[in-house]
């Protein structure tokens, strides 16, 4: 394993070390996967340290400067998981885009999480034990691992059926460093200072006929907890087209959210319950579809909407020749920039079940049923969901949950609402969705400056 | 002479106001009691939230309405409008969000007048609760019929609320096919 001339090789060791390292707690989000539970955590640091891979070859034996943007858009995430027998583990994970894949995202992938990528997703996702040390790198093109480098150890204990490759790269990882502040702890609101670069580390990797030579992994190591090769969940398809190698085209079941919104705090709102994954997490609720169609749902947003309703679903349409639903959310500007940004995301929320169902149900069937699911089923998934992204009280969050389904037996009959730890009454429940819808409670979509919150 | 045309033009205005007031009071009651043939006792108001015609009318005045649900061979329904129901729609499509007169369009529910209901869910931080405590959970709204092609195809818009993000309407086209109304095309349909 040579290192490139005139460079020490650190292994990643000694690079991290004098790093201080800081967590974001509140930014974390969690799940399961592959049998562990985990959490994601955004990490900050006293020097932002991004990797970068330089592969040698072609006559380029220096490595270039990344890109500012790219160094700007990478971040790592700690991720600490527990297996079923109560064991806990931790690793780093730093994701490293491509420039054209970020400029396609206008300079932000901070959505994309384990095993949750955007399906153009094009880069690097590095995998490295907390002191630094590299365990293995994924390149990822199209939001599917191309090729698994592995580091050290856990390169010998996997590369036992080892075959006779034609052909080597040897892939130079150098560690980038940049002084940065960052406000607010939020790890898009960050000012950092030019990069330097040092030599961490160099690995081989052979292949042959495109086929890795080193040998199937070994996913028991809880090492490779979060490699997709070793994924046991089914695999969440990509919303919208993707294409067989034979370059036909195959439909997935998902939905795609398309934000047309004017409004720059509601469009602000709504894409930050995106970056949250609520398709994703709602796709997974939701795991019935049996339609085998694509859904393209169309936020918009006006002045208003029919019947003081604060949002409408409304266009649905399905084209079965095309195998196409379409629909349209709009928003009522003005009764949601009168609201709390909790009373919104919660009315966001619903009308993208809605989405789900009369998807579900070919369109325009009436949806009362659809209220009645969303009663049954959705009441404890959308009050966690607001709870993460709002950091609120589960008893308001699931009276907000509530919001919307006057018309389901289960409320009308129903005298008291339970949640996990206690109770409400119907007038209680009440009480708290108008003090979100009109302001007296929560945060409010706009400052005192008219600014977005 | 003056006389006269005075005379002349109080005719038209009776007539006109007696032919508006007659389609209400006979095929439109019909069909709206057809239509809420199943629902019960419930809570109605007299006309469609404000602002409804010139809503819907973007929805109605096309050349051809064209339903949002494919049939059952994978084909599109549609209904193309001729010249002249056009014209008699750009009419008409004006009183679709005016009051009803009859105070008895659904006997035995109960009539709400729409300005009521304005003034309470407009009434910033009391309106559904007030509302619910008031009257209930639900109210329906509808639009006055609007018939074509001698009373044999109608456009009916009807919603109903219940809650803030608690509602659902329809804008439909019905047919008229072996003496009873079928629905025949969505044009529009918004669920809360």
């Amino acid at each position: 394993m040579p290192a490139p001339a005139g460079l020490k090789n650190r292994a990643g060791v000694r690079s991290s070390n004098f790093i201080m390292k800081d967590l974001i707690w509140k930014r974390a989000v969690s799940g399961t996967a592959s049998g562990y539970t985990y959490a994601e955590v955004p990490v900050k640091y006293s020097s932002k340290v991004t990797p970068a891979v330089f592969i040698r070859g072609n006559g380029q034996d220096t490595p270039s400067k990344p890109d500012d943007a790219v160094l700007k858009a990478s971040f790592d995430r700690l991720i600490i998981y527990k297996d079923k027998k109560g064991t806990v583990y931790q690793k780093l994970i730093s994701y490293v885009p491509d420039k054209a894949y970020l400029l396609r995202h206008k300079g932000d992938i901070s959505h994309n999480r384990l095993g949750k990528l955007d399906k153009d997703f094009d880069g690097y996702i590095f995998h490295k034990e907390w002191s630094g040390k590299m365990t293995y790198i994924l390149r990822i093109e199209n939001g599917r691992v191309m090729k698994t480098i592995r580091f050290g150890d856990n390169k010998r204990k996997n590369n036992l059926n080892k075959v006779r490759a034609q052909q080597c790269d040897w892939y130079d990882i150098f560690y980038w460093y940049q002084d940065c502040v960052m406000y607010n702890d939020d790890p898009n609101d960050v000012v950092c200072g030019d990069p330097y670069s040092e030599y961490c580390c160099t690995e081989e990797y052979c292949y042959d006929d495109g086929v890795n030579d080193e040998g199937p992994m070994d996913c028991s190591d809880p090492a490779y907890f979060g490699h997709p090769d070793c994924s046991t969940d089914p695999d969440p398809s990509p919303c919208g087209y993707s294409y067989s190698k034979s370059g036909a085209r195959i439909k997935n079941e998902c939905m795609e959210i398309i934000n047309n919104i004017k409004d720059p705090c509601l469009k602000a709102l709504v894409t930050s319950l995106l970056d949250m994954n609520l398709n994703q997490k709602l796709s997974e609720i939701i795991n019935n579809f049996d339609n085998n169609a694509i859904a393209d749902i169309y936020f918009q947003d006006s002045p208003e909407t029919k019947n003081f309703t604060p949002a409408n679903f409304t266009n649905a349409s399905y084209n079965p020749n095309t195998f196409i639903f379409k629909a349209t959310v709009t928003l009522s500007t003005n009764i949601l920039n009168e609201s709390s940004k909790e009373f919104a995301g919660a009315v966001v929320i619903h009308e993208v079940i809605h989405g789900y169902f009369s998807k579900l149900e070919g369109a325009n069937e009436l949806l009362t049923k659809g209220h009645q699911e969303m009663a049954d089923k959705f009441i404890t998934p959308m009050a966690e969901f607001l709870v993460s992204e709002y950091l609120m009280s589960l008893k308001d969050a699931t009276a907000l949950a509530w919001s919307g389904l006057g018309d389901t037996k289960s409320y009308s009959t129903a005298t008291n609402f339970s949640y996990n730890g206690g109770t409400m009454t119907k007038e209680e429940l009440n009480s708290i969705v108008q003090a979100y819808r009109f302001k007296r409670n929560g945060s409010p979509i706009r400052d005192q400056n008219n600014d977005c919150n | 002479m003056r006389k006269n045309l005075v005379f002349f033009l109080f005719i038209i205005l009776i007539s006109c106001f007696t032919n508006s007031y007659a389609q209400e009071s006979k095929a439109s009651i019909k069909f709206i009691r057809w239509f809420f043939k199943d629902k019960g006792s419930i809570l109605y108001t007299n006309r469609i939230f404000s602002g409804g015609a010139a809503a819907l009318k973007k929805d109605i005045l096309k050349d051809t309405l064209k339903n949002l649900k494919y049939d059952n061979e994978n084909k599109i329904n549609f209904l193309v409008f001729t010249d002249k129901e056009k014209r008699r729609l750009n009419r008409d499509i004006m009183k679709i969000d005016s009051k009803f007169r009859s105070k008895n369009i659904l006997p035995g529910s109960t009539l709400i007048d729409r300005d009521t209901i304005d003034n309470i869910l407009g009434d910033r931080g009391f309106g559904w609760p007030k509302f619910n405590e008031r009257y209930g959970n639900v109210f329906y709204s509808f639009s006055k019929p609007i018939f074509i092609r001698k009373k044999t195809i109608c456009i009916f818009y009807s919603d109903y609320s219940c809650q803030d993000t608690c509602g659902s309407g329809e804008l439909a086209v019905y047919k008229w096919i072996n003496n009873e109304w079928v629905k025949w095309l969505i044009i529009d349909h918004w669920v809360s």
